[in-house]
Parts: structure tokens; sequence; C-alpha cells
């Protein structure tokens, strides 16, 4: 399921979204997109390596993420991470 | 008896060796109980999301191989505690029908906190790679068989703990 989303980003932020779109002859949408997706990414190993540690329970992991315990599972599985 | 937490729970209802799955070979070993909570996040959710391994687990709880059970609330401080520790319902019902359900030998877990939280309440708590070795130890699977399970549940556990339990 996808949704769009509307926001106002910094200054910094507008410049490296311009940059990256000159760069990769990119839509703002997409260079927005992967922004973000790599933020939840760099969230979601974070979260995955405290869990690992023992910091956290899975289920923990699942409610900071949003997910069931079931889609937490089937996310590790997608990028390799074990459970 | 022994009682499993879900991730455990939904590794062995994923993986087989030669066509059977690790969950059947797991029931050879002991009685399975799950809290209620874990059949919410393991049957009925998984259900919803189409997962394979929840048709699984439920065919084998509708078949009374695996049984549900209820945990009630422990005492208020002790509640707190376990909020202390962060965790989820989920784990608390773990913990919670761990120290109610006394004919329980161990605590199925791939959760490091959740176990460490177990081994701190007195419960016998144990990785999935350690159940089989103890199924392994008491001569209920042969070592060759106790191989191919640990490595076909390989590819959901981190790095080393297969290894261990093969050395």
């Amino acid at each position: 399921m996808a949704v769009n989303v509307q926001t106002i980003v910094g200054d910094r932020i507008a410049k490296y979204v311009n940059r990256l779109k000159e760069q990769r002859h990119a839509t703002e949408a997409a260079v927005v997109r992967e922004l973000v997706e790599g933020g939840y990414e760099q969230v979601l190993r974070q979260l995955h390596a405290r869990y690992q540690r023992g910091e956290m329970t899975f289920r923990a992991v699942a409610a900071e993420l949003g997910l069931s315990v079931r889609e937490l599972y089937d996310l590790f599985e997608q990028k390799g991470l074990p459970t | 008896m022994d009682l499993w937490d879900a991730t455990s729970l939904i590794t062995c209802a994923k993986f087989q060796v030669d066509g059977r799955l690790v969950l059947d070979s797991a029931l050879d070993v002991a009685k399975i109980v799950i809290p209620t909570e874990v059949q919410q996040e393991t049957v009925d959710a998984g259900l919803v999301g189409g997962y394979p391994d929840a048709m699984e687990i439920k065919t084998r709880i509708d078949a009374r191989r695996i049984e549900v059970r209820p945990a009630a609330r422990l005492s208020t401080p002790f509640e707190e505690v376990l909020d202390l520790y962060g965790l989820q319902e989920g784990d608390k019902a773990v913990v919670r029908l761990s120290l109610q359900a006394t004919d329980a030998d161990a605590t199925i877990t791939d959760d490091r906190l959740l176990l460490v939280v177990l081994r701190r309440c007195g419960r016998e708590a144990l990785f999935l790679p350690d159940f089989i070795e103890r199924a392994v130890a008491d001569s209920i699977f042969d070592a060759s068989i106790g191989m191919r399970l640990l490595l076909a549940i390989r590819p959901r556990l981190p790095a080393g703990f297969i290894e261990h339990s093969l050395r």
C-alpha cells in the first residue's frame, strides 16, 4: 500500500534534492522517496542491531516500526536479517 | 511440554527436512504450548497476511497437537518490572505463562532479551538450536537428523548460533 505524502523540507535538504535530481535526471518525487527509504532502512538496521544485542525484544522492534510480529519476521527475512 | 515463543514457532513452521516440517519434528520431542497472544501473532495475523506457516500452525492447533493457553496477569510490582524491560504484551504473555505453567520444561525463544528475563525469573529458556541440541542429547533425534534440522533453520538464525550447535 503506497501513500501520497506532502512535506516541506529544509534548505539544506532541498539543495541536496536538487543536486541529485540534476545528477540523476530523476524527478523530485523519486529523489525524496529514495531519501525516505534510505532513512527507513537505516532505522530498521539500527533497531535490528539493538534487538540482536538484547537491548529490546522482537516485539518492541515491531511496535517501533508499526508492524505486526509476522510482518516484521517477513521484513527481516526479505532483508536477510536473522531473527 | 515446552512453551514456545512466536518467532521460533514461525521458523519451525516454514522450514522442512525431507519434505517434513521442522515443526513436526519439534512436536516429536514434546507437546507445544503457546499463549493466546502468540496464537494471535502467528495464526490470526499470519492468515490475514496470507503466510502459509500460519495455516500450518493452525492445523496443528486444530488437531490439538499445539495447545493454546491464556496467561493471567502477575502481581502489579512484577508487571511493573516487565514494563521496565520494555516488554510488549506478547512478551509478557510468554513470561506470565512460563511462570504459571508448572508442567513446562522450558520456553523456546530466539529473543535475546526475553531469554534473559525468563532466566532471571528462574525459568529454563532455550534458543531454538539449543532445543534441537537437547533433543539429540536426550536421544530423541539422532545426530544426523539434529544436524539437518539445524541446517534447515540456519537462514533465520544469527551467525554463530548454528555453527556453535554443530560443534
